[in-house]
């Protein structure tokens, strides 16, 4: 039996070699036929930027004789900034009476005053529940600049909710082309 | 016993016969032989050849070449470099070259899973050397790829006009190659978009092909 299984073996094996020999006779042939190829490469690594203002607050209360209210607007992308966009929503009983104007300044506001240049954004109130506005007075990255949410009118109790949005690429930096 | 005897002398007359039957065959052979090896005859011949190189070289034309951005970029920001694609070898090339890029690691700048936004390449040929500063052509530019989205290139796209870039031996292109970022996604309250592309780092790898010109018949 095992005799048998040598012979069977044999049997297999010399046409696997005589295969294999073609193929190796063959194999040259192939080579020669395929055409050589030149290769040069060449690396370079490459970083986005982010683009994101964020208000410190977000949500400011209005009532009878309240004043004015500020917060921060921080630069938290790693781009400059060609503007911001606003969207500031008033809400309050129907029927009621409100009005708020949104303004932006470049330093701290020192009550109703802007010492480092300013300009008006947007008017929200009961007549216009949501309304936007772009300001051009914008943070480098990581410094802030400082929005005022000022009452022109409060009959009602009134919730001011203040929205930042960087667009790109109309908010962000102007482009730049590298030569390098 | 007389049978025994007799048996002795025939083994003997059978192996004289095999002995003299296995000589006449090796004289039978030898003869053989020396007739085969009077009727050989042999000739020869040589011939010399070499075989040719095909080289394509990748060198700074101005500037450095391929090189690391610093800079952060922006959607709509271009980063140029100028490199030199030099056939070499001594063999010419085929027409027509390849451009594969792809990044490592690979993500949305790359990948195309942020659609229409990403990294875009392109190439152009000065006929002579790049002006660096200006990233101008004082000769004739030759678009060889326009702006393409890198997640279409990893696996090689066909350059144009390339018969009159590095085809024929020791011939030189002045490429440059830009690199684009699109981006058209807004960040709400400093928050950016579930897919993003923004604070991404990748490394792009170009390679550039070439193939041999085509087999030639000789006869001479």
């Amino acid at each position: 039996m095992k005799h048998h299984t040598h012979s069977h073996a044999r049997r297999t094996a010399t046409p696997v070699a005589v295969l294999l020999g073609m193929v190796v006779l063959l194999a040259p042939t192939r080579a020669g036929a395929a055409r050589t190829a030149g290769q040069a490469t060449g690396t370079s690594s490459v970083t986005s930027g982010t683009w994101a203002a964020t208000a410190a607050s977000t949500s400011f209360v209005f009532t009878a004789g309240s004043g004015e209210l500020d917060t921060a607007v921080t630069n938290t992308g790693t781009l400059a900034l060609r503007s911001v966009a606003y969207t500031a929503t008033a809400s309050g009983p129907p029927g009621g009476q409100a009005s708020f104007v949104v303004l932006a300044c470049r330093s701290p506001w020192r009550g109703r005053t802007c010492t480092g240049g300013g300009a008006r954004v947007l008017r929200v109130g009961a007549r216009r529940p949501t309304a936007t506005g772009t300001s051009t007075v914008v943070p480098v990255p990581g410094a802030s600049t400082y929005l005022q949410i000022r009452p022109q009118q409060v009959g009602v109790p009134t919730t001011v909710t203040l929205a930042t949005a960087v667009v790109a690429p109309a908010d962000v930096r102007a482009s730049i082309v590298t030569n390098q | 016993m007389n049978q025994h005897r007799h048996t002795k002398p025939k083994e003997r007359r059978h192996g004289r016969a095999l002995a003299a039957g296995l000589f006449a065959v090796a004289v039978g052979l030898l003869a053989t032989a020396g007739v085969y090896a009077a009727l050989t005859g042999a000739a020869t011949g040589t011939e010399s050849v070499s075989s040719g190189t095909l080289n394509l070289t990748l060198t700074p034309d101005v500037g450095a070449g391929f090189s690391n951005f610093t800079g952060k970029m922006a959607p709509g920001d271009t980063n140029n470099v100028y490199v030199n694609l030099n056939n070499s070898g001594s063999l010419a090339s085929a027409a027509g070259m390849t451009l594969a890029v792809a990044g490592a690691p690979a993500n949305a700048l790359t990948d195309g899973s942020v659609p229409g936004e990403g990294l875009t390449v392109s190439a152009t040929q000065c006929s002579v050397t790049w002006t660096l500063v200006s990233g101008s052509c004082a000769g004739t530019t030759t678009t060889l790829l326009a702006a393409t989205p890198v997640s279409t290139l990893s696996g090689g796209v066909a350059l144009s006009n390339i018969p009159a870039l590095a085809a024929a031996t020791g011939q030189v292109g002045h490429v440059q190659i830009s690199l684009g970022l699109t981006g058209t996604e807004t960040s709400v309250n400093g928050v950016p978009p579930a897919k993003t592309i923004q604070g991404l780092s990748t490394t792009l790898t170009y390679t550039f092909t070439e193939q041999q010109r085509t087999g030639i018949t000789t006869n001479q």
